[in-house]
């Protein structure tokens, strides 16, 4: 359990304790949490979970590939639109819509990932949130798809089997899934080519990597969570509408991730967890949590590069007493009697 | 001096940015096991030509034979595959990742793996995964790298920095290795170990070396052969010790040295 820390690819990895360990531990929580709390407060958790599993797929494209995708909310859509179509529409069962959408949205962002993953930076931010906006209007506009008012499930069923227990535990374990998924990305070949691509692809090209391969199948991963996120959310919540996964959701999404901790196992939980919880806190007054989230933003974004994980490991080194991670001074001691 | 073949040759290669000549009508021979000098003032061409050589421009006119076949018609991404390998001049490392890591990146193309397979096989994964650390740990210790396997590249110096690229370049296990600049910013101790490891990994592995430099006196001793770019030119062509003292050189790159 403790070699793959060896081959963390990140700063982090150096100070804490394992990451796998710190996912368990914090999954036995949670759980306990949820299943321990009223209807309430475990319909917010599940939302938590939801949005984490989100924001881990866009970790994957942003914090390894360094991939400016704004337009991850687009996929959300799909998965929700997707399955409110299946279940109101074809009737089809609801394991077969949520995992029948997510294919869809896979596919979708292969087939918009194959010319835009050519671009790169700001253009490719636009060209993403284009995305997002285009499909934000279609279902708006569409009869089929409800229009403004969106479409109606009929799951209360389902919401209360042993009172959104059984929901909690899907989003739960799905968030768990999409945490393994992406630490196996994040210690493996494919990350490590993922992170060079980021770096410099015309390097990482001179290496054998395939770099248009790399960053689809990182788009797509995004997509199949942000897509399972998405179909969760319509389900938890009974209803799909435009305006719930209309653009603001891709950057609300994407400053999750930001706040957080990019390219942290962790971060998209953490940054999930204000998406989540600002909006509870402040219900009264919904501008409110919109200027404490981008407040937030700003301050985390430019105080620490890596997020909210970034400041905790900072400070948990600092209160166990441990030096920085080994080799501080390696630098020039080592450099001149190496030999 | 033997029949065989060069393992890389270039004949008459140009390239052009805009109207300018970046190399015109270059030819370059590089023998099997030699180090081969490339030397020139600023401005020569001599990244060009490595980025001629490691397919990321395409040359405008001219041919290139690598181990006896057109290497103008593989592709970036299969040069590590057929055996080639470089360095960058500017560090072109992961900063984000450890030692390991970023000389790791240097065996993608000499691994088995993909994502799914790491996923569905996690036993298999990891195996591989120990695997690729330990040649790549084994790939630290030429440089003298090995104590600093895990820690993270921004905390060493810049000549540690060039030695985790050489690291990453060889760790491959390539034919021809080119090295873009491998002196640059290093101090003389530095430079003499690169040039003990250098000449070490050459004749342990039978490694062809096609390296860049500005300190000429680098190559004496080391070097079997040195070409001297002047404006996309080839002005010189021979051992160290001819070129040194070949006045077109002297006159171009050398300048007043005696």
């Amino acid at each position: 359990m403790n070699m793959p820390l060896v081959c963390v690819p990140h700063r982090g990895a150096a100070g804490g304790a394992s990451p796998a360990r710190q996912v368990l531990l914090a999954f036995a929580l949670v759980l306990v949490l949820g299943s321990l709390t009223g209807d309430y407060p475990r319909y917010v958790l599940t939302l938590w979970m939801l949005y984490s599993l989100s924001a881990i797929g866009l970790n994957v494209v942003l914090g390894f590939g360094k991939i400016y995708s704004l337009g991850h909310g687009g996929f959300m859509l799909l998965g929700a639109y997707g399955t409110a179509v299946g279940l109101s529409r074809w009737g089809l069962p609801v394991p077969v819509a949520l995992v029948a959408s997510a294919v869809l949205a896979t596919a979708v962002g292969v087939v918009v990932g194959l010319p835009a993953l050519r671009l790169k930076h700001f253009s490719l931010a636009i060209v993403t949130f284009a995305f997002g906006i285009t499909l934000f209007q279609l279902v708006k506009s569409t009869a089929y798809t409800g229009g403004p008012q969106g479409l109606f499930l009929e799951v209360a069923g389902l919401q209360a089997l042993w009172q959104g227990r059984v929901l909690f535990y899907v989003a739960a374990l799905l968030c768990l899934a999409g945490l393994a998924l992406s630490y196996s990305v994040m210690v493996s070949r494919t990350g490590r080519a993922l992170r060079m691509i980021a770096a410099n692809e015309t390097v990482a090209r001179s290496f054998g990597i395939r770099v248009t391969f790399h960053k689809l199948a990182a788009f797509a991963l995004a997509a199949l969570l942000g897509a399972l996120s998405g179909g969760l959310h319509a389900l938890v919540t009974g209803v799909v509408a435009p305006e719930t996964f209309g653009p603001d959701l891709s950057i609300l999404i994407f400053a999750a991730v930001m706040i957080g901790g990019q390219g942290r196992l962790l971060g998209p939980l953490l940054g999930a967890a204000f998406v989540v919880a600002i909006p509870e806190l402040t219900q009264d007054a919904r501008a409110l949590a919109q200027i404490i989230y981008a407040v937030l933003f700003l301050v985390i974004v430019t105080l620490s590069p890596s997020g909210l994980v970034g400041m905790i490991e900072a400070a948990w080194r600092r209160a166990r007493g441990n030096p920085p991670p080994a080799g501080v001074h390696v630098g020039n001691a080592t450099g001149e009697e190496g030999a | 001096m033997t029949a065989k073949p060069p393992l890389l040759s270039l004949q008459d290669i140009s390239v052009r940015f805009g109207g300018v000549h970046a190399l015109d009508r270059v030819c370059l021979s590089v023998d099997t096991g030699h180090i081969h000098g490339l030397i020139g003032p600023n401005g020569a061409g001599k990244t060009t030509l490595l980025n001629v050589i490691s397919r990321i421009v395409t040359p405008s006119a001219g041919a290139m034979q690598y181990d006896n076949s057109d290497l103008l018609t593989v592709k970036p991404d299969r040069l590590s595959a057929v055996g080639i390998s470089r360095t960058f001049q500017n560090l072109a490392l992961v900063n984000d990742a450890t030692v390991l890591d970023n000389v790791m990146i240097g065996l993608h193309a000499h691994r088995p793996g993909g994502l799914l397979d790491e996923l569905v096989c996690v036993r298999r994964g990891r195996r591989r995964e120990r695997e690729a650390r330990d040649i790549a740990a084994a790939a630290l210790r030429p440089v003298g790298l090995s104590d600093l396997a895990r820690v993270p590249v921004t905390r060493l110096s810049y000549g540690q920095r060039k030695m985790v690229e050489l690291a990453r370049a060889s760790v491959g296990r390539p034919r021809l290795l080119l090295l873009d600049e491998p002196t640059a910013g290093l101090n003389s101790t530095e430079i003499a170990k690169l040039k003990d490891t250098l000449l070490q990994v050459r004749d342990a592995e039978g490694l062809t070396v096609l390296v860049i430099t500005h300190h000429v006196e680098f190559l004496v001793g080391m070097a079997d052969a040195v070409t001297v770019l002047d404006l996309g030119r080839t002005i010189a062509a021979g051992t160290p010790d001819t070129v040194r003292h070949d006045p077109r050189v002297i006159e171009a790159y050398i300048g007043t040295a005696a």
